[in-house]
């Protein structure tokens, strides 16, 4: 699987159109009014970074009139700090407390974990003739209070609503 | 243009509003089918950019994710789109992302311009490239084509539609052009046709028949108001001539009738208007003109005067003491007396002048065309001498004199009422001075006689200083081409007032007896001068010299002549002596005399200027005279005048028919000559052959003329 490949040093062409997917998924998804008026927005990353460096080049970048932060956490402390978090596939076994952690709250959670929106998660990177793809689970997103473009719901393979 | 030219007026009509429809229409067309080119073209360019950014909208998100199967759907929607025959979405690096293209089209896409929107027109089909941005960055490009076929048959209909509007509406031009052409051409077709009948016919009765407002109309209007014209005068003509060739026949028949009895006829045609006529003009009791026709008759004259540059005088004249005849012998005898003064008057005066009667014992004499201030005071004079001999009347011998006031124009007025006003002061005048006198008139009585005064002391000082000169002019035999005789001629030059003509100072030299010594002096010098010639050997040339009316009325001027012939051993035969009809005139009968006695002596004697004074040819006839002088007054204008070339055959038959010699003076050019040749003139005198020149140059010329060659000149 290529989905591997990128895991020690230089990232894959997967994981650069990845990083790419996840800076864009940010203009066709709405959050909610932060009460707290956290400054920048911050993309966090739980586990093994796949995307090497990539994502540093985007930290700065202007998201929602916001600046990008991005933060890699080993742990779910943090988390709910988080306004999109990519969940790598070395977490697996983190996405059950992640997503239980993060329940109804307005963060986008994306993964390339397989079943990952069978299981709650919002947007799973897929693979189909080589090339990425995502699925998105609509209800996920509605319960965060999350508002998904209907652009970005075209371009979904699958996408997953009152199941 | 040529082509053009040729053409009638009605067909270059036509062509001009053939052309002028034509024109406007194509223009108007043309101008039509660029605007709706343009607005179409904009139209379908706006369509397709509005086409391209929906497409760019629709497919951002494609293009960010690499979704061309998405990017693909939005460009699904333009299978409907029959005209768009291509289209394609470009991501960010230019590669070609997704694509659409009309089935059955083989299509090659351009590189995409990714920094500006921009539309390109192909005969075909237009190109649309619009960048898509998101967020501020490019992240791909929209190419479409389109056909624009539909916009060619667009134009194409309309081509069709122009050519269509440009076909019938020059088919109906011309139709509305040749009949309104008519309207202009058949109006001059009119003209044309009756000026041409006009012509052939000589018919000027004929009219052309327009009602039109316009100029057209204006012109036919003229053009028969000219033939109104025409037509009357082409009738008075006629009118005139019929009575003209009447007139002839009645004047032939009455001039028949006239010869046998003209005295009646005369007094019976005399109609009573003319009677009227006469009455107003004529003082009841003389018959004199009267004061009307005397007014008539100045300003005549004085016009004449003024163009002629002469002169003219008026004599007021005043009969003394006539009341007196008339309180004591009655108004019959009074009356009587003025009518026989009156014949008298008009006996003693030229033809021309006029004497009028005033009022009372009044009358004024107009005498036109003197020479001078002089010649008015001699007639003055002579009018004192006609009333000497004593009236009778009514059993009474009555003693009448006169006085006389002169005025001269332009000496002492330019105007009739000034000339009559100064006559009539010096009229007064000459009462105060006694009576029976003559008086002229000046302004303070006179400035005349001051300015006489001052030629008086410069003649005197001319004789004294040899400023008196004799000049000589040659008179030439021209059947013989030679030199027969001269004239002497006085001239003054005087050093300040330059040339002073003889008809100006013998007057004033006779008044003031400086006469007698200059005559004596002329004779004396040009007969020794005549003497040096014969020296020289010029022996059968004459010489003549003028004569003054002192001169002639003092007795003793024989002895004078005589004596001058003798100094200079000159034959009497040779020399001339020339008076002016004036001269002799002054007092006749001691003229006669005087004159025949010189005649007895062997010398001839010349009538100057002849036809210009008061003479009558019953004086003429008793004068002894050899020789008829032709005056210059009547050659100036030969042969171009009629009445001057009648005069001088009528003075030149007189002549010849009293036997006398002529001469005719004056000849300035080569037709007078030729005209005086044909009448029989030999002898001639003129600038034509020499001015008059001084002793001097006379001899010169008398030398040039003695070889037979040089003779010839004078032709």
């Amino acid at each position: 699987m290529p989905a591997s490949s990128g895991m020690a040093g230089q990232p894959s062409t997967e994981y650069r159109i990845k990083a790419a997917f996840l800076y864009n998924f940010t203009s066709f998804v709405t959050w909610p009014d932060d009460p707290a008026g956290a400054s920048g927005f911050t993309l966090c990353v739980l586990g093994d970074d796949p995307f090497g460096n990539l994502l540093d080049k985007l930290a700065g970048k202007s998201v929602n009139g916001t600046q990008l932060v991005i933060r890699r956490l080993g742990s779910l402390a943090l988390l709910d700090q988080c306004k999109l978090v990519f969940i790598s596939e070395t977490s697996d076994d983190q996405i059950g407390g992640a997503l239980a952690l993060l329940h109804e709250l307005p963060v986008l959670t994306v993964s390339d974990t397989r079943g990952f929106t069978e299981r709650g998660g919002i947007i799973e990177f897929r693979i189909i003739a080589n090339k990425v793809r995502f699925d998105i689970n609509l209800n996920a997103a509605e319960s965060a209070g999350l508002g998904i473009s209907s652009k970005l719901l075209s371009l979904a393979t699958r996408f997953r609503q009152n199941d | 243009m040529k082509l053009f030219d040729t053409l009638s007026v009605r067909h270059k009509l036509i062509a001009l509003m053939v052309a002028v429809s034509f024109v406007s229409l194509l223009i108007a067309s043309i101008a039509f089918i660029k605007t709706d080119r343009m607005n179409t073209q904009q139209v379908v360019s706006d369509n397709l950019s509005t086409m391209a950014s929906i497409i760019a909208a629709n497919s951002t998100a494609a293009i960010l994710f690499g979704d061309t199967t998405a990017a693909r759907e939005t460009l699904g929607f333009l299978e409907s789109r029959d005209h768009i025959q291509a289209a394609a979405i470009y991501n960010a690096t230019g590669e070609v992302f997704a694509t659409h293209t009309k089935a059955g089209l083989d299509m090659v896409f351009p590189e995409p311009d990714l920094s500006q929107e921009n539309v390109l027109f192909w005969n075909n089909h237009i190109e649309l490239n619009l960048p898509i941005a998101y967020q501020g960055e490019t992240i791909g490009a929209v190419y479409l084509r389109s056909d624009i076929h539909a916009i060619n048959q667009r134009l194409a209909m309309f081509l069709r539609i122009v050519a269509v509007v440009l076909v019938s509406s020059l088919l109906l031009t011309i139709g509305l052009s040749t009949r309104m052409s008519r309207i202009i051409t058949d109006p001059l077709l009119r003209l044309s046709v009756i000026a041409r009948q006009i012509t052939t016919e000589k018919n000027y009765s004929l009219r052309v028949i327009g009602r039109e407002k316009d100029e057209l109309g204006d012109l036919i209007a003229n053009f028969n108001a000219m033939l109104d014209e025409i037509q009357a005068r082409d009738n008075a003509l006629e009118d005139h001539k019929h009575m003209l060739e009447e007139r002839v026949l009645q004047r032939t028949r009455e001039l028949k009738v006239a010869n046998l009895e003209l005295e009646s006829a005369k007094e019976k045609a005399e109609s009573v208007a003319q009677r009227m006529k006469y009455h107003a003009h004529h003082d009841a009791l003389t018959g004199l003109p009267n004061r009307t026709l005397l007014h008539d008759r100045i300003s005549t004259e004085l016009a004449h005067a003024r163009r002629q540059q002469t002169n003219l005088a008026l004599l007021f004249l005043d009969l003394d003491r006539f009341k007196l005849i008339n309180d004591s012998l009655g108004h019959a005898t009074g009356d009587q007396l003025l009518r026989v003064i009156s014949r008298r008057l008009s006996s003693c005066i030229r033809d021309e002048d006029t004497v009028a009667r005033l009022g009372g014992d009044e009358f004024m004499v107009l005498l036109p065309r003197i020479s001078g201030s002089a010649d008015a005071g001699r007639i003055g004079r002579k009018i004192l001498d006609c009333l000497v001999d004593p009236v009778s009347c009514n059993g009474h011998e009555l003693h009448i004199t006169t006085s006389i006031g002169i005025s001269v124009y332009p000496y002492d007025g330019r105007d009739a009422e000034t000339l009559l006003k100064n006559a009539d002061i010096s009229m007064y005048r000459a009462k105060e001075l006694g009576r029976n006198k003559v008086v002229y008139y000046t302004p303070e009585m006179n400035a005349g006689s001051r300015k006489q005064l001052a030629m008086e002391t410069n003649l005197r000082k001319a004789v004294e200083n040899n400023e008196l000169q004799l000049h000589y002019q040659p008179k030439v035999d021209i059947n013989r081409n030679r030199i027969v005789g001269v004239e002497a001629l006085l001239r003054w030059e005087h050093p300040g007032m330059g040339y002073i003509s003889p008809l100006e100072f013998i007057p004033i030299a006779e008044d003031c007896g400086l006469i007698a010594p200059i005559g004596e002096w002329v004779m004396h010098t040009a007969f020794s001068e005549l003497g040096k010639w014969r020296t020289a050997g010029y022996d059968n040339i004459t010489m003549a010299v003028n004569l003054s009316s002192s001169q002639l009325a003092k007795p003793g001027l024989e002895n004078i002549v005589e004596a001058a012939l003798a100094a200079a051993g000159i034959d009497p035969g040779m020399a001339e002596l020339e008076i002016t009809e004036n001269v002799a005139m002054q007092n006749i009968d001691s003229a006669i005399a005087t004159l025949t006695r010189l005649k007895q002596m062997g010398i001839r004697i010349a009538m100057d200027d002849f036809g210009t004074g008061y003479s009558s040819l019953g004086y003429l006839r008793r004068l002894p005279i050899d020789i008829v002088k032709i005056d210059q007054s009547f050659v100036h204008g030969i042969p171009d005048s009629k009445e001057d070339a009648l005069i001088a055959q009528a003075i030149i038959a007189m002549a010849m028919s009293l036997n006398l010699s002529l001469v005719v003076e004056g000849i300035e050019n080569a037709r007078q000559l030729r005209f005086f040749r044909q009448q029989g003139c030999d002898i001639v005198q003129g600038y034509l052959f020499s001015e008059p020149v001084n002793a001097g140059e006379m001899l010169k010329i008398l030398d040039s003329h003695s070889t037979p060659g040089a003779i010839n000149l004078f032709n």
